[in-house]
């Protein structure tokens, strides 16, 4: 009997009812505290199914480290076929992603996937939710996760799952505990007061059923004492039991059981166990009926037996005759049972396995267990499990283990004068060290793990080293240094066949050209992706289109820039680069700005600035790029995001990032009539940018510095447009500006000038770019020259005379020219949902009964035809 | 979460629908600002139904232009604010 449970019952069937009968797929969350109830909803309901649909159950697991693909094991377990396999064969985790979607989708009877304690999921599982998320639609299954709110840390991507709603296609339900009634009707016939327990247990399901399972009239004070004062009820032979039981997180097999137990009187308690409620048979195996019973018990299991237990355990589980051994089960219990040996056997096991699919989470966990113990193992074994619990740490960004862990690694390399491991190893420090800002010391870790190798000769790990250097230079804009060590490394590469560190040498050394004002790089950069492609390198070929559209970009080439940007956003997107993702979709949204495509710069910042795992570069992008935009179209929250952009921007200390963060405040400070409060971080960032004599750096500060009185004295460097307004040739700057499509610097070149013809230039400019800020500053400039400054557009004709946005006049456009729904949604790259009420909204607004006749009454008021209004094409990725 | 006040001009009206229809529209809008994070608290209209002044919580003024965006709504000028209400100083 569930009570209080109506509408998430309903609620939950009405969205099953939907999947079985259009085949489209949905995404159900179920949230609340532990013991509320979120499985006893589900199993009712599956009770419902088992007719009309295919349930599968899997468990995330509270494993100290929780089993890599845990519940996706248990499910297949279920099914058998594809998805068996690819877990075995140890698959990459696209391979594991795919196959699961495509098991769903294919799938003849509906599917219900039911994925529990979401909060206690492994990485390998969150992505893969994420992923299947995404797609839900184009399966016929629905998927529940049921999850504890509260539990799930700020950071982490399962957040976006668990916070985030779509609510369209999605279905989240919220259980609460229950009332005093529902409490009082459970109660009915004990000799319990209501009150009471509705009192101490707070309205919890489970407690309130642990309490009155019990006999006492006393109301225990917790869940704990609930379910002990149940167990103690119980003869010896069934607590015996249950503490065995207890230490094995999730299901106990039986075979696992007989290796536990004492004895046959033991197994034959389990019996007792189940009729009484404690212990449900699940597969082949047994649980406890609640985690939180579970817990209850194990916890008053005493030390020495619980030890003794856990050391059962691992001799069971790790022995092959009883089938396959899963390294992540064995090393959560060896790690519980002190076992060093086993921990030093097994973690670093389940540690490979979890980096392998992607789960660098689980991974550097169970790194941390092998290494508090590996002090027994010989030298080079341990420099092993330092050095890739380093990499594990890097991966996740946590930079100061990292560096702790190569250290250490290092240190044992220098004790047993392993140079090759060493000078890798520094590589690989000095690479942390760069995502720190720490550019000297990243680069004198470089030259010394050069130093240590070239030596030995010709070796992998010194063409690794010198990409490095190479690499290094370039993102300081030391160009020419970089193109010297990226030769070296290409060729030391090609000879040694090293296809890793070729394609990685390419691109770095390509992008170093193209940022040099060569195209010869943008070439250089495709072969690199070429090889990485053969070669499956993922990571490479993303990184190629990040340069391009990076590189690219900071020299004002949006010809090649933006195309790789979108396919790059694309690409990371399909292949699970999440990070990479974001850094494209930051410079997508920078692009945007610069090229005066407001909508779409906002839209990609607004979907940046939500993601939880927004941070480093991206993060530093973003809110520089955001802090611009709102400055320009005098919107609230820009010193906000300005600040947060200088200060990233001072712990990463590139010269790629201080540039861009002291011409935004510049551009800001200026527009708000304070210029002269940039000038010292402005001068500061110019002398930087004028060591490495970086053209298009030294143009864009040294203008700045000219507008605000502090023209630098040598603007050799300059990039042209910059040139030419120092020179005083503002109209041919400004020309050049709008032929790339950089309408705002246009304007910015000629609203200093003494001809008013300019300063009306400009502020036509700034008017149609709708930026309130800028149009002031050219309306002031033009009074201080005498002139009559005209009227502005006022809200109503900034648009059109029918107050149609930008968006409904891309779209009456295209529906002039004849075009159906779906086909404008293919053009414009949205939803056919969202241009069919673009449509409505314009019907309203122009007055018209139908798309004919708004057409006709768009192209009477001159909104399409004569004016050539083309649609540009929306930057976000649609689903 | 931020507060804004945005304003917004319809020279032909705002004409939002009574009853039903506007229970429809309000719900619409809001299903479109919960994709983005955006609430709409509520909104004041000018008499002559050409100004209206909207208080939204939102996590960035670029969420709040995308949602006026998808939604068919124009906006002249985003403010960030923060509540002043005369009862919590015993007024």
């Amino acid at each position: 009997m569930l009570l209080e449970r109506d509408d998430a019952l309903e609620a939950v069937r009405a969205t099953f009812d939907h999947v079985r009968t259009t085949g489209q797929g949905r995404f159900v969350v179920v949230g609340g505290e532990a013991g509320v109830g979120k499985t006893s909803l589900m199993r009712h309901l599956a009770g419902e199914w088992t007719d009309t649909a295919t349930v599968l159950w899997g468990a995330c697991d509270s494993l100290s480290t929780p089993r890599v693909f845990g519940p996706l094991s248990d499910i297949a377990a279920q099914v058998g076929g594809d998805v068996a396999e690819v877990l075995t064969t140890g698959a990459p985790r696209e391979a594991v992603f795919r196959v699961t979607l495509h098991a769903l989708t294919a799938a003849k009877r509906p599917t219900v996937v039911i994925i529990e304690d979401a909060h206690w999921a492994d990485e390998a599982t969150s992505d893969l939710l994420i992923f299947l998320r995404r797609r839900v639609e184009t399966t016929s299954a629905m998927i529940v996760v049921t999850f504890r709110d509260g539990e799930v840390p700020a950071d982490r991507p399962l957040r976006l799952v668990l916070d985030d709603s779509r609510v369209e296609a999605e279905l989240r339900v919220q259980l609460r505990p229950l009332s005093l009634m529902a409490v009082t009707t459970m109660a009915q016939g004990r000799d319990v007061d209501p009150v009471s327990v509705h009192r101490i247990t707070g309205g919890n399901p489970f407690f309130v059923s642990e309490v009155l399972a019990t006999e006492e009239t006393a109301v225990p004070r917790t869940v704990r004492h609930a379910v002990l004062a149940r167990v103690s009820a119980l003869p010896m032979t069934a607590r015996s039991v249950l503490d065995a039981i207890s230490i094995v997180p999730g299901r106990v097999e039986m075979w696992l059981l007989d290796r536990l137990a004492d004895g046959p009187d033991q197994l034959r308690a389990v019996d007792e166990c189940v009729t009484r409620g404690m212990l449900r048979s699940e597969g082949d195996g047994l649980a406890f009926c609640h985690e939180l019973a579970r817990l209850a018990v194990r916890d008053a299991v005493t030390p020495v037996r619980r030890r003794e237990l856990h050391r059962r355990a691992v001799e069971a589980l790790a022995d092959p005759s009883t089938g396959a051994v899963d390294p992540s089960r064995v090393a959560h219990h060896a790690f519980e049972a002190g076992d060093a040996d086993a921990v030093v056997l097994h973690a670093p096991r389940a540690a490979a396995q979890a980096a392998r699919v992607g789960s660098h989470r689980e991974a550097a966990m169970h790194l941390e267990h092998a290494v508090r113990y590996a002090g027994r193992l010989p030298t080079a074994d341990q420099v092993e499990l330092w050095r890739r619990l380093g990499i594990e740490r890097a991966t996740l960004a946590e930079f100061e283990q990292a560096v702790a862990a190569y250290d250490t690694a290092a240190d044992l390399c220098r004790s047993s004068d392993d140079v090759l491991r060493e000078a890798e190893l520094l590589a690989r420090l000095s690479a942390v060290h760069l995502m720190t800002g720490h550019q000297v010391q990243a680069l004198a870790l470089t030259e010394r793990a050069v130093a240590m190798l070239e030596p030995l000769g010709e070796t992998p790990e010194l063409a690794f080293a010198i990409m490095s250097r190479s690499a290094q230079h370039m993102l300081a804009r030391e160009l020419a240094d970089a193109e010297v060590w990226g030769q070296r490394a290409i060729e030391m590469a090609q000879r040694l066949d090293v296809r890793d560190t070729l394609c990685r040498a390419l691109v770095q050394s390509g992008v170093a050209l193209l940022m040099a004002g060569d195209d010869a790089g943008h070439v250089r950069i495709l072969q690199g992706m070429e090889i990485a492609r053969e070669e499956g390198l993922n990571d490479v070929v993303g990184l190629g289109y990040s340069q391009i559209g990076s590189g690219g970009g900071e020299v004002r080439r949006y010809d090649i820039a933006l195309p790789a940007l979108e396919a790059g956003l694309a690409y990371s997107l399909d292949h699970e680069l999440d990070s990479q993702g974001l850094y494209v979709r930051s410079w997508l949204a920078r692009c945007y700005l610069e090229q005066g495509r407001l909508r779409e710069a906002s839209d990609h910042c607004a979907a940046l600035l939500r993601d939880p795992r927004l941070a480093g570069i991206s993060r530093t992008v973003t809110v520089t790029v955001a802090g611009r935009l709102r400055a320009r179209r005098g919107d609230p929250g820009v010193w906000e995001a300005l600040d947060e952009g200088l200060a990233l921007a001072r712990q990463n200390g590139h010269l790629q990032r201080l540039w861009p963060a002291a011409v935004a405040r510049a551009e800001a400070a200026w527009l708000a009539g304070h210029l002269e409060s940039e000038v010292t971080l402005l001068e500061d960032t110019y002398r930087l940018a004028d060591s490495v004599a970086y053209p298009w750096a030294v143009g864009e500060l040294g203008d700045w510095l000219a507008r605000a009185g502090h023209r630098p004295v040598s603007i050799e460097p300059a990039a042209e447009p910059f040139r030419w307004v120092l020179d005083g040739q503002r109209a041919r700057a400004a020309a050049w500006w709008q032929s790339i499509g950089c309408q705002f610097e246009a304007g910015v070149a000629l609203v200093d000038s003494d001809d008013v013809r300019d300063v009306s230039a400009a502020l036509s400019i700034f008017d149609a770019l709708e930026s309130p800020t800028a149009a002031r500053l050219a309306a002031n400039r033009l009074r201080q020259l005498g002139a009559r400054v005209p009227r502005g557009p006022n809200a109503a004709t900034r648009r059109t005379p029918a107050g149609l946005t930008s968006r409904e006049l891309e779209v009456v456009a295209l529906l002039a020219e004849g075009m159906r729904n779906a086909e404008i949604a293919e053009r414009l790259v949205i939803s056919t949902k969202t241009v069919d009420h673009h449509v409505s909204s314009l019907l309203t607004k122009l007055g018209a009964r139908s798309r004919q006749a708004a057409a006709a009454t768009a192209s009477r008021l001159g909104l399409v035809g004569d004016l050539g209004v083309a649609p540009s094409k929306d930057g976000e990725v649609s689903r | 979460m931020p507060r804004y006040v945005i304003e917004r001009t319809f020279p032909d009206g705002l004409n939002f629908p009574t009853g039903a229809e506007g229970r429809n529209v309000a719900s619409k809008v809001a299903a479109t600002n919960i994709s983005e994070g955006v609430n709409w608290v509520h909104s004041y209209v000018s008499d002559d139904d050409r100004s209206t002044f909207c208080v939204y919580d939102a996590p960035s003024p670029e969420a709040i232009r995308s949602v006026a965006e998808r939604n068919g709504l124009p906006v002249d000028r985003i403010t960030e604010v923060r509540v002043l209400d005369p009862h919590l100083y015993g007024a």
